[in-house]
């Protein structure tokens, strides 16, 4: 049963009983007249009956206190000095069971509250089926009652202990979950007390009741408070929203976050990101079935709603859920970072490759290539064919260096992307127009990236190509060049941060590269 | 002459030395790395000084800014820049301020230890030496693109030459022609090319090699 139907399905019932009772108050002993009001009583009692058994905990509470509310009107109505006949023996009958109201109205519990009222029931109404006012010596100035039935003093007593017992029991069973003994022993006294003593009266224990509502009201109001505000954080959660945003709104800490514990990385936040300790804010834990699912950060005075318990299916799934994700996108971050420091280190490589063959290959060729001249001068009967040793040791030396520049450009090196730009237009012959070139230096990964992309458009007759540096990016354009290019060099580019578009007659690439 | 190497090399800087020695050279200091080399400049005031363009410790361009230091503190020293690789743009700094007593002569040249004296001599009497490979692998590009189709092959001979920073007599020498022959080729490839025919040999060179497809920057 819903809220709402259970709200309108209360206020449906109790304003049927309500009119007839009202019009009691002013009538005379009559037979058919208490008949009504005992009519009345009984749908309240079956209606609030009903509704405990299913509907939802706040359309229950308003019914309960509604109820003990009436009740109480109809005992204050029943104690007056000329009060009816009718009167009297309904407040009689009502005041053992607005005590059980008030206790359902704000015990936590579908079965506590049923055992209240079911303890009401029996202590009111049923026992005023079989308790006559007449025969009570306790009664003072009492008549003989008419909704009694079937008098039976003895019954009649033994029921109103029974019903008080369960009523005690079921504050026992709600306040025993609160982990409040002292408070339980004392309000299952009170209720026991009350209704046993001989002297006590009817009246006194409405008081009872009153004094055991407010003692459970104290406890009972803040925890429906909290409960309501969980039960809308949960329901949120449920809708959607995320758990970090909800918790800033409710709490108003803008300096909350929520963050993730992962096997291995530590804790990361939602987009994936290492979350190192911040001072000055304490950490809440969240945990599902015994594992730590997320870590609230928050400032120190704020304290969390308990939200283990509120959280349903719907909600815990979509914690779980925030978690996996910043899991994923903390994966993906690492992956982004190792890939960039692939293409660092190959771009490393390169270099050092390039200048291993400059100092030791050259080096040893140009060495090999003296010797041979020196002993072609000593040996002048053997110049010719040291001679031609010697033109091969000047063939090989083209050779490496063809491939020492394929491997890593000089230019690139020593000079940086500019220069090396314009040996590459230069020697491609194509009439390549350069539009701009950085003038600075840039990270070396960042240079043997840019130059290959501009390497490639100019091997493609590009028309004209340039390179500029804005916003921490370098921006390459390339224009007219032949269109057809796969490879690796989007792939290269990505690895870097940047983006690529080489598809087209024109070709375009942003590569980060700092300040 | 008077001589100082800075090579960080050990085989390579001895065969310099070697090659040099064997020619009548003399290498007066042998050096490592950029510092040393203007220290011993400073000290020692010799007539050119030889130097990689990598040296210790980025093994970048050590060499061309040792260079420059070098021609704006000490003119009377001329600088031979010597390189592994043939990159025009590693000349195009050094003729923008100036193509006087400079040199840029791709280390294989070692081994033609004629042609290494020859530039040597060429610097410290005040020429600019620009080595033929560098030049052809300019001129390749331009003849290609029909650059020079208006100029005979006898003129892109000669103009190849002067890009080389051969004087009028260097180049007679070299063609086997008079001095006058190659005066009134070199007026007619300038007018040809649409080039303004600077008067002295060393602005001349900076003009062909700037035709020709080298980009002036200025120097780093």
């Amino acid at each position: 049963m819903t809220d709402g139907a259970s709200r309108r399905a209360a206020t449906v019932v109790l304003a049927t009983a309500l009119l007839p009772v009202l019009a009691s108050l002013w009538t005379t002993d009559d037979p058919g007249h208490a008949l009504t009001v005992a009519a009345a009583v009984a749908c309240v009692v079956v209606g609030t009956l009903a509704m405990a058994l299913a509907g939802s905990a706040w359309a229950v509470r308003g019914a309960c206190l509604m109820t003990t509310g009436l009740l109480v009107a109809v005992v204050a109505a029943g104690s007056l000095p000329g009060a009816s006949l009718a009167m009297r023996d309904l407040a009689i009958g009502a005041a053992p069971f607005a005590l059980a109201t008030a206790a359902a109205a704000v015990l936590e519990g579908r079965w506590p509250r049923v055992a209240a009222l079911a303890g009401g029931v029996l202590a009111g109404p049923a026992r005023s089926l079989v308790h006559d006012p007449f025969t009570d010596p306790r009664c003072a100035g009492c008549a003989h009652g008419v909704l009694a039935m079937w008098p039976d003093p003895a019954l009649a007593t033994g029921l109103k202990a029974l019903g008080a017992v369960v009523v005690a029991a079921a504050l026992v069973m709600a306040l025993v979950r609160r982990h409040e003994p002292l408070e339980t022993v004392v309000l299952a006294g009170c209720v026991a007390t009350f209704a046993t003593w001989p002297g006590a009266g009817d009246a006194a224990l409405v008081v009872g009741a009153l004094a055991a509502s407010t003692c459970v009201g104290r406890h009972a109001l803040p925890a429906a408070r909290r409960s309501r505000r969980v039960n809308r954080l949960a329901r949120a959660l449920g809708d959607g929203a995320t758990l970090a945003h909800m918790l800033r709104e409710d709490l108003g800490d803008n300096r909350l976050r929520v963050v993730y514990p992962t096997a291995g990385m530590g804790l990361i936040d939602t987009a994936g990101r290492r979350a190192d300790a911040v001072e000055g804010l304490t950490s809440t834990e969240l945990t599902e079935g015994g594992r730590v699912v997320a870590v609230v950060q928050h400032s120190p005075g704020v304290a969390l709603p308990d939200l283990a318990d509120a959280l349903d299916g719907a909600a815990r799934m979509r914690l779980v859920n925030e978690q996996l994700t910043a899991q994923l996108a903390a994966r993906v971050v690492e992956l982004d970072r190792s890939r960039g420091l692939v293409v660092q280190l190959a771009t490393a490589d390169r270099r050092n490759a390039e200048r291993d063959v400059h100092d030791g290959v050259q080096q040893q060729l140009l060495a090999l290539g003296l010797e041979l001249r020196l002993a072609a001068d000593r040996h002048p009967g053997a110049a010719p064919s040291l001679e031609a040793a010697t033109a091969e040791v000047g063939r090989a030396l083209d050779e490496v260096r063809e491939i020492s520049h394929g491997v890593y450009p000089p230019l690139l090196s020593s000079r940086g992307l500019g220069p090396a730009v314009e040996g590459l237009v230069r020697r491609h012959c194509g009439g390549t127009e350069i539009r701009a070139l950085p003038s600075g230096r840039l990270d070396d990964s960042v240079e043997r990236a840019a130059y290959a992309v501009l390497a490639e458009a100019v091997d493609r007759d590009a028309q004209s190509v340039a390179a500029t540096v804005t916003d921490g990016e370098l921006h390459l354009r390339a224009e007219g060049a032949r269109p057809g290019l796969d490879g690796i060099l989007p792939d290269l580019v990505a690895a870097l941060g940047g983006q690529t578009d080489l598809s087209g007659p024109v070709m375009t690439a942003a590569i980060p590269c700092g300040p | 002459m008077r001589a100082v190497i800075a090579e960080d090399q050990l085989l390579t800087r001895e065969g310099i030395a070697r090659v040099l020695a064997a020619a009548g050279v003399e290498v007066i200091a042998q050096v490592g790395d950029a510092q040393a080399l203007v220290r011993t400049v400073a000290l020692e005031h010799p007539d050119v000084a030889v130097v990689d363009i990598r040296l210790p410790p980025t093994h970048t361009d050590e060499g061309l800014r040792a260079a420059d230091r070098i021609r704006s503190q000490f003119p009377a020293t001329a600088v031979m820049i010597l390189s592994q690789y043939v990159e025009a743009e590693y000349v195009a700094p050094l003729i923008t301020s100036g193509a006087v007593r400079i040199g840029y002569l791709l280390k294989d040249r070692v081994l033609e230890p004629a042609t290494l004296v020859d530039g040597l001599r060429r610097v410290v009497a005040g020429e600019c030496v620009i080595d033929p490979a560098l030049v052809a692998e300019l001129i390749a590009p331009r003849a290609a693109s029909g650059a020079l189709s208006g100029l005979s092959e006898r003129e892109t001979e000669v103009l190849s030459l002067i890009a080389e920073g051969l004087t009028n007599a260097g180049i007679a020498a070299r063609l086997g022609l008079s001095e006058r022959t190659i005066e009134v080729h070199a007026q007619r490839i300038f007018t040809k090319l649409g080039l303004s025919h600077g008067e002295h040999v060393n602005r001349r060179v900076v003009s062909a090699l700037v035709f020709l497809g080298l980009r002036a920057t200025p120097p780093c």
